[in-house]
Protein backbone atom coordinates (compact mmCIF):
# COMPACT_ATOMS: atom_id res chain seq x y z
CA UNK A 1 0.00 0.00 0.00
CA UNK A 2 1.40 3.39 -0.36
CA UNK A 3 1.77 5.61 1.73
CA UNK A 4 -0.75 8.82 1.98
CA UNK A 5 1.92 11.69 1.31
CA UNK A 6 1.29 14.92 3.59
CA UNK A 7 2.86 17.04 0.59
CA UNK A 8 0.66 19.67 -0.83
CA UNK A 9 0.26 19.11 -5.01
CA UNK A 10 0.30 22.74 -6.48
CA UNK A 11 -1.29 23.49 -9.38
CA UNK A 12 -4.02 25.81 -10.67
CA UNK A 13 -6.66 26.42 -8.55
CA UNK A 14 -10.40 27.54 -9.53
CA UNK A 15 -9.91 30.86 -8.60
CA UNK A 16 -7.50 31.31 -10.71
CA UNK A 17 -8.91 30.15 -13.79
CA UNK A 18 -11.88 32.14 -13.06
CA UNK A 19 -10.31 35.43 -12.91
CA UNK A 20 -7.88 34.78 -15.47
CA UNK A 21 -10.65 33.72 -17.85
CA UNK A 22 -12.57 37.36 -16.42
CA UNK A 23 -9.48 39.14 -17.62
CA UNK A 24 -9.23 37.30 -21.03
CA UNK A 25 -13.08 38.60 -21.56
CA UNK A 26 -12.50 41.80 -20.37
CA UNK A 27 -9.32 41.93 -22.48
CA UNK A 28 -10.93 40.38 -25.48
CA UNK A 29 -13.91 42.18 -25.31
CA UNK A 30 -12.54 45.82 -26.71
CA UNK A 31 -10.57 44.57 -29.06
CA UNK A 32 -12.99 42.69 -30.59
CA UNK A 33 -15.00 45.54 -30.40
CA UNK A 34 -12.25 47.57 -32.05
CA UNK A 35 -11.99 45.01 -34.94
CA UNK A 36 -15.39 45.21 -35.68
CA UNK A 37 -15.44 48.85 -35.89
CA UNK A 38 -12.30 48.67 -38.19
CA UNK A 39 -13.94 46.73 -40.74
CA UNK A 40 -17.08 48.88 -41.04
CA UNK A 41 -14.59 51.52 -41.48
CA UNK A 42 -13.11 49.63 -44.41
CA UNK A 43 -16.39 48.60 -46.06
CA UNK A 44 -16.81 52.76 -45.85
CA UNK A 45 -13.87 53.50 -47.44
CA UNK A 46 -13.67 50.77 -49.97
CA UNK A 47 -17.42 52.70 -50.79
CA UNK A 48 -16.02 55.41 -51.16
CA UNK A 49 -13.20 54.29 -53.23
CA UNK A 50 -15.18 52.58 -55.58
CA UNK A 51 -17.42 55.80 -55.61
CA UNK A 52 -14.36 57.45 -57.15
CA UNK A 53 -13.33 55.37 -59.12
CA UNK A 54 -17.07 55.17 -60.58
CA UNK A 55 -16.33 59.50 -60.98
CA UNK A 56 -13.33 58.60 -62.90
CA UNK A 57 -14.80 55.97 -65.32
CA UNK A 58 -17.33 57.86 -66.13
CA UNK A 59 -15.63 61.13 -66.44
CA UNK A 60 -13.30 59.02 -68.81
CA UNK A 61 -15.93 58.05 -70.88
CA UNK A 62 -17.71 61.08 -71.56
CA UNK A 63 -14.40 63.16 -72.13
CA UNK A 64 -13.76 60.79 -74.90
CA UNK A 65 -17.10 61.97 -76.76
CA UNK A 66 -17.55 64.30 -79.42
CA UNK A 67 -18.37 67.96 -78.25
CA UNK A 68 -21.56 67.88 -80.12
CA UNK A 69 -22.49 64.56 -78.37
CA UNK A 70 -23.22 66.00 -74.69
CA UNK A 71 -25.97 67.95 -74.47
CA UNK A 72 -26.32 70.74 -71.89
CA UNK A 73 -28.50 69.47 -68.76
CA UNK A 74 -28.53 67.34 -65.78
CA UNK A 75 -28.78 63.99 -66.89
CA UNK A 76 -29.36 61.26 -64.29
CA UNK A 77 -29.58 57.98 -66.77
CA UNK A 78 -27.25 56.47 -69.25
CA UNK A 79 -26.03 58.92 -71.86
CA UNK A 80 -26.01 57.30 -75.51
CA UNK A 81 -24.16 58.83 -77.69
CA UNK A 82 -23.54 57.65 -81.11
CA UNK A 83 -19.73 57.08 -80.62
CA UNK A 84 -20.48 55.63 -76.93
CA UNK A 85 -22.46 55.24 -73.75
CA UNK A 86 -21.78 56.73 -70.39
CA UNK A 87 -23.28 54.86 -67.72
CA UNK A 88 -25.19 56.95 -65.04
CA UNK A 89 -27.91 56.68 -63.15
CA UNK A 90 -28.11 54.04 -60.59
CA UNK A 91 -25.28 51.54 -60.36
CA UNK A 92 -24.83 48.19 -58.14
CA UNK A 93 -21.56 48.36 -56.72
CA UNK A 94 -19.79 45.32 -54.30
CA UNK A 95 -21.12 44.55 -50.78
CA UNK A 96 -25.17 45.56 -52.00
CA UNK A 97 -24.49 49.24 -52.42
CA UNK A 98 -26.22 51.24 -55.17
CA UNK A 99 -24.56 54.74 -56.05
CA UNK A 100 -26.37 56.91 -57.89
CA UNK A 101 -24.26 58.85 -60.83
CA UNK A 102 -25.55 62.67 -62.10
CA UNK A 103 -23.95 64.30 -65.06
CA UNK A 104 -24.42 68.32 -65.21
CA UNK A 105 -23.27 69.77 -68.50
CA UNK A 106 -23.13 73.62 -68.75
CA UNK A 107 -21.47 76.85 -70.55
CA UNK A 108 -18.27 77.60 -69.78
CA UNK A 109 -17.59 80.98 -71.46
CA UNK A 110 -13.24 82.01 -71.97
CA UNK A 111 -12.07 84.95 -73.31
CA UNK A 112 -8.46 84.58 -74.72
CA UNK A 113 -6.13 87.73 -74.69
CA UNK A 114 -3.30 88.43 -77.17
CA UNK A 115 -0.97 90.58 -78.49
CA UNK A 116 -0.83 90.19 -82.37
CA UNK A 117 2.09 91.59 -84.92
CA UNK A 118 1.34 94.34 -87.07
CA UNK A 119 1.01 92.65 -90.23
CA UNK A 120 0.87 96.48 -91.83
CA UNK A 121 3.81 97.79 -90.62
CA UNK A 122 6.49 98.74 -93.61
CA UNK A 123 9.67 96.82 -91.86
CA UNK A 124 7.41 93.55 -90.98
CA UNK A 125 8.49 90.75 -92.74
CA UNK A 126 7.41 87.02 -91.77
CA UNK A 127 10.47 85.17 -91.54
CA UNK A 128 12.51 87.87 -89.34
CA UNK A 129 11.27 88.02 -86.01
CA UNK A 130 13.25 91.61 -85.30
CA UNK A 131 11.04 92.79 -87.73
CA UNK A 132 7.57 92.04 -85.81
CA UNK A 133 5.35 94.81 -84.05
CA UNK A 134 3.65 93.54 -81.60
CA UNK A 135 0.16 95.30 -81.07
CA UNK A 136 -1.60 96.29 -77.17
CA UNK A 137 -3.38 93.41 -75.77
CA UNK A 138 -6.91 92.53 -77.59
CA UNK A 139 -9.35 89.77 -77.80
CA UNK A 140 -10.82 90.29 -81.24
CA UNK A 141 -11.98 87.29 -82.41
CA UNK A 142 -10.96 85.24 -79.03
CA UNK A 143 -14.04 86.12 -76.90
CA UNK A 144 -16.83 82.92 -76.55
CA UNK A 145 -19.31 83.80 -74.49
CA UNK A 146 -22.27 82.71 -76.02
CA UNK A 147 -23.26 86.66 -76.81
CA UNK A 148 -23.66 87.10 -80.24
CA UNK A 149 -23.13 84.88 -83.76
CA UNK A 150 -19.46 85.30 -84.18
CA UNK A 151 -19.17 84.72 -80.03
CA UNK A 152 -20.33 80.81 -79.97
CA UNK A 153 -19.71 78.76 -76.63
CA UNK A 154 -17.15 76.43 -77.31
CA UNK A 155 -16.15 75.01 -74.43
CA UNK A 156 -18.53 72.84 -71.93
CA UNK A 157 -18.08 71.82 -68.14
CA UNK A 158 -18.74 68.52 -67.14
CA UNK A 159 -19.70 67.84 -63.52
CA UNK A 160 -19.93 63.69 -62.41
CA UNK A 161 -20.99 64.12 -59.07
CA UNK A 162 -21.54 60.23 -57.58
CA UNK A 163 -23.89 59.66 -54.30
CA UNK A 164 -25.05 56.66 -52.36
CA UNK A 165 -26.32 55.58 -48.97
CA UNK A 166 -24.02 53.94 -46.18
CA UNK A 167 -25.92 50.62 -44.36
CA UNK A 168 -27.05 52.80 -41.37
CA UNK A 169 -28.91 55.29 -43.77
CA UNK A 170 -26.41 57.90 -43.87
CA UNK A 171 -25.49 59.49 -46.55
CA UNK A 172 -21.69 60.95 -46.86
CA UNK A 173 -21.01 63.89 -49.00
CA UNK A 174 -20.88 62.95 -52.49
CA UNK A 175 -18.16 62.37 -54.89
CA UNK A 176 -17.52 64.97 -57.28
CA UNK A 177 -15.35 65.55 -60.20
CA UNK A 178 -15.09 68.30 -63.07
CA UNK A 179 -13.70 68.92 -66.11
CA UNK A 180 -14.10 71.04 -69.64
CA UNK A 181 -14.15 70.26 -73.12
CA UNK A 182 -14.00 72.55 -75.90
CA UNK A 183 -14.75 72.27 -79.29
CA UNK A 184 -12.09 71.63 -81.31
CA UNK A 185 -14.35 69.69 -84.09
CA UNK A 186 -14.88 73.00 -85.72
CA UNK B 1 9.33 26.27 -7.62
CA UNK B 2 6.02 28.28 -6.95
CA UNK B 3 3.58 28.29 -9.63
CA UNK B 4 0.78 30.03 -7.58
CA UNK B 5 -0.58 32.92 -10.05
CA UNK B 6 1.27 31.72 -13.30
CA UNK B 7 -2.37 32.02 -14.66
CA UNK B 8 -2.88 35.72 -14.12
CA UNK B 9 0.31 37.12 -15.30
CA UNK B 10 0.23 34.88 -18.63
CA UNK B 11 -2.75 36.33 -19.62
CA UNK B 12 -1.66 39.87 -18.52
CA UNK B 13 0.80 38.98 -21.23
CA UNK B 14 -1.69 37.91 -23.85
CA UNK B 15 -3.99 41.26 -22.92
CA UNK B 16 -1.17 43.68 -23.21
CA UNK B 17 -0.53 42.22 -26.39
CA UNK B 18 -3.97 41.93 -27.70
CA UNK B 19 -4.13 45.64 -26.68
CA UNK B 20 -1.22 46.49 -28.69
CA UNK B 21 -2.47 44.98 -31.84
CA UNK B 22 -5.66 46.73 -31.36
CA UNK B 23 -3.40 49.79 -30.72
CA UNK B 24 -1.62 49.14 -34.33
CA UNK B 25 -5.16 48.30 -36.14
CA UNK B 26 -6.66 51.67 -34.90
CA UNK B 27 -3.44 53.60 -36.17
CA UNK B 28 -3.79 52.32 -39.66
CA UNK B 29 -7.57 52.71 -40.17
CA UNK B 30 -6.71 56.25 -39.35
CA UNK B 31 -4.02 56.64 -41.91
CA UNK B 32 -5.96 55.09 -44.39
CA UNK B 33 -8.72 57.55 -44.25
CA UNK B 34 -6.28 60.65 -45.48
CA UNK B 35 -4.99 58.16 -48.22
CA UNK B 36 -8.49 57.96 -48.96
CA UNK B 37 -8.98 61.96 -50.03
CA UNK B 38 -5.92 62.23 -51.43
CA UNK B 39 -7.00 59.67 -54.37
CA UNK B 40 -10.14 61.84 -54.46
CA UNK B 41 -8.27 65.25 -55.20
CA UNK B 42 -5.50 63.37 -57.24
CA UNK B 43 -8.49 62.64 -59.32
CA UNK B 44 -10.17 65.83 -59.20
CA UNK B 45 -7.01 67.56 -60.13
CA UNK B 46 -5.98 65.14 -63.24
CA UNK B 47 -9.40 66.38 -64.41
CA UNK B 48 -8.98 69.67 -63.59
CA UNK B 49 -5.53 69.47 -65.78
CA UNK B 50 -7.05 67.95 -68.51
CA UNK B 51 -10.03 70.94 -69.48
CA UNK B 52 -7.11 73.47 -68.82
CA UNK B 53 -5.58 71.48 -71.86
CA UNK B 54 -8.51 71.77 -73.44
CA UNK B 55 -8.16 75.31 -73.35
CA UNK B 56 -5.19 75.82 -74.59
CA UNK B 57 -5.76 73.35 -77.33
CA UNK B 58 -8.64 75.45 -78.18
CA UNK B 59 -6.95 78.77 -77.86
CA UNK B 60 -4.17 77.11 -80.31
CA UNK B 61 -6.69 76.58 -82.47
CA UNK B 62 -8.72 79.57 -82.95
CA UNK B 63 -5.01 81.83 -82.68
CA UNK B 64 -2.25 79.54 -84.35
CA UNK B 65 -0.49 82.64 -86.12
CA UNK B 66 -0.60 84.79 -82.84
CA UNK B 67 0.64 81.48 -81.14
CA UNK B 68 3.68 81.04 -83.64
CA UNK B 69 4.56 84.36 -83.70
CA UNK B 70 4.59 85.02 -79.96
CA UNK B 71 6.68 81.53 -79.69
CA UNK B 72 8.78 82.37 -82.44
CA UNK B 73 9.56 85.70 -80.71
CA UNK B 74 10.09 84.86 -77.39
CA UNK B 75 11.38 81.70 -77.32
CA UNK B 76 12.99 80.19 -80.43
CA UNK B 77 14.57 83.62 -81.07
CA UNK B 78 14.56 84.72 -77.24
CA UNK B 79 14.07 88.34 -78.49
CA UNK B 80 12.94 91.08 -75.63
CA UNK B 81 10.57 93.04 -75.71
CA UNK B 82 8.12 95.44 -73.11
CA UNK B 83 5.86 93.32 -72.70
CA UNK B 84 6.50 89.87 -73.31
CA UNK B 85 4.07 88.21 -75.62
CA UNK B 86 4.31 84.58 -75.06
CA UNK B 87 4.07 85.14 -71.48
CA UNK B 88 0.95 87.40 -72.20
CA UNK B 89 -0.34 84.14 -74.53
CA UNK B 90 -0.10 81.58 -71.70
CA UNK B 91 -2.36 84.23 -68.89
CA UNK B 92 -5.69 84.35 -68.74
CA UNK B 93 -7.62 80.92 -68.36
CA UNK B 94 -4.65 79.08 -68.68
CA UNK B 95 -3.13 80.41 -65.54
CA UNK B 96 -4.77 81.02 -62.74
CA UNK B 97 -6.27 79.87 -59.26
CA UNK B 98 -9.83 78.16 -58.52
CA UNK B 99 -11.39 77.62 -55.31
CA UNK B 100 -13.22 74.40 -56.33
CA UNK B 101 -13.47 71.49 -55.41
CA UNK B 102 -10.70 73.24 -53.42
CA UNK B 103 -7.60 75.95 -53.56
CA UNK B 104 -5.49 75.37 -56.57
CA UNK B 105 -3.46 76.75 -58.97
CA UNK B 106 -2.31 76.16 -62.30
CA UNK B 107 -0.39 77.19 -64.98
CA UNK B 108 0.08 76.07 -68.86
CA UNK B 109 3.30 75.44 -70.54
CA UNK B 110 4.43 74.78 -74.01
CA UNK B 111 6.76 73.45 -76.55
CA UNK B 112 7.38 72.91 -79.97
CA UNK B 113 8.94 69.50 -80.72
CA UNK B 114 9.67 70.34 -84.47
CA UNK B 115 12.19 72.00 -86.69
CA UNK B 116 11.30 74.78 -88.57
CA UNK B 117 12.85 73.26 -91.62
CA UNK B 118 9.63 71.41 -92.00
CA UNK B 119 6.43 72.25 -91.83
CA UNK B 120 4.86 69.66 -89.66
CA UNK B 121 5.56 70.68 -85.60
CA UNK B 122 4.70 68.35 -82.29
CA UNK B 123 3.07 70.80 -80.03
CA UNK B 124 3.20 69.61 -76.51
CA UNK B 125 0.90 71.86 -73.96
CA UNK B 126 1.96 70.90 -70.20
CA UNK B 127 -0.65 71.99 -67.64
CA UNK B 128 0.65 72.04 -63.77
CA UNK B 129 -1.46 71.91 -61.16
CA UNK B 130 -1.14 72.00 -57.44
CA UNK B 131 -2.79 72.65 -54.28
CA UNK B 132 -3.07 70.83 -51.21
CA UNK B 133 1.10 69.54 -51.26
CA UNK B 134 0.64 67.99 -54.45
CA UNK B 135 1.43 68.69 -58.02
CA UNK B 136 0.27 66.99 -60.99
CA UNK B 137 1.74 67.50 -64.75
CA UNK B 138 -0.67 66.86 -67.43
CA UNK B 139 0.68 66.55 -71.12
CA UNK B 140 -0.82 66.63 -74.28
CA UNK B 141 0.84 66.49 -77.88
CA UNK B 142 -0.77 67.52 -81.23
CA UNK B 143 0.54 67.63 -84.60
CA UNK B 144 0.51 70.82 -86.50
CA UNK B 145 0.83 71.64 -89.82
CA UNK B 146 2.73 75.28 -90.85
CA UNK B 147 0.75 76.91 -93.95
CA UNK B 148 2.30 80.79 -94.57
CA UNK B 149 -0.44 82.80 -96.08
Amino acid sequence: MRAYSSKRKHGITLTEIMLATILMAVAILPVVGVFSQGHKLTQKDMRRIEAIHLAESSMNKLLKLPYNQVPNGTLTSNLAAASGTVPLGNVSGEGNATFSISLTVSNYPVTFAYHPVDLNDPAYDIDKSETWKFLDETTDGAVFDGSGVHRPIMVKQYEISVSWTEPNNVTPPPIRVSSLKANLEE
Amino acid sequence: MNKKGIAIVIVLVFATALLGLAGVYIRNSREATPINSKILERVQMDFIGQGITQLALLKFKQLPSEFYYAYNFSVRDKRIAVVDPWEKYLLGPLKGDITEPFALSYSTKCRILGQTKYKVDSIEFEVIIEGNGMKRSIKKTINSTRVKN
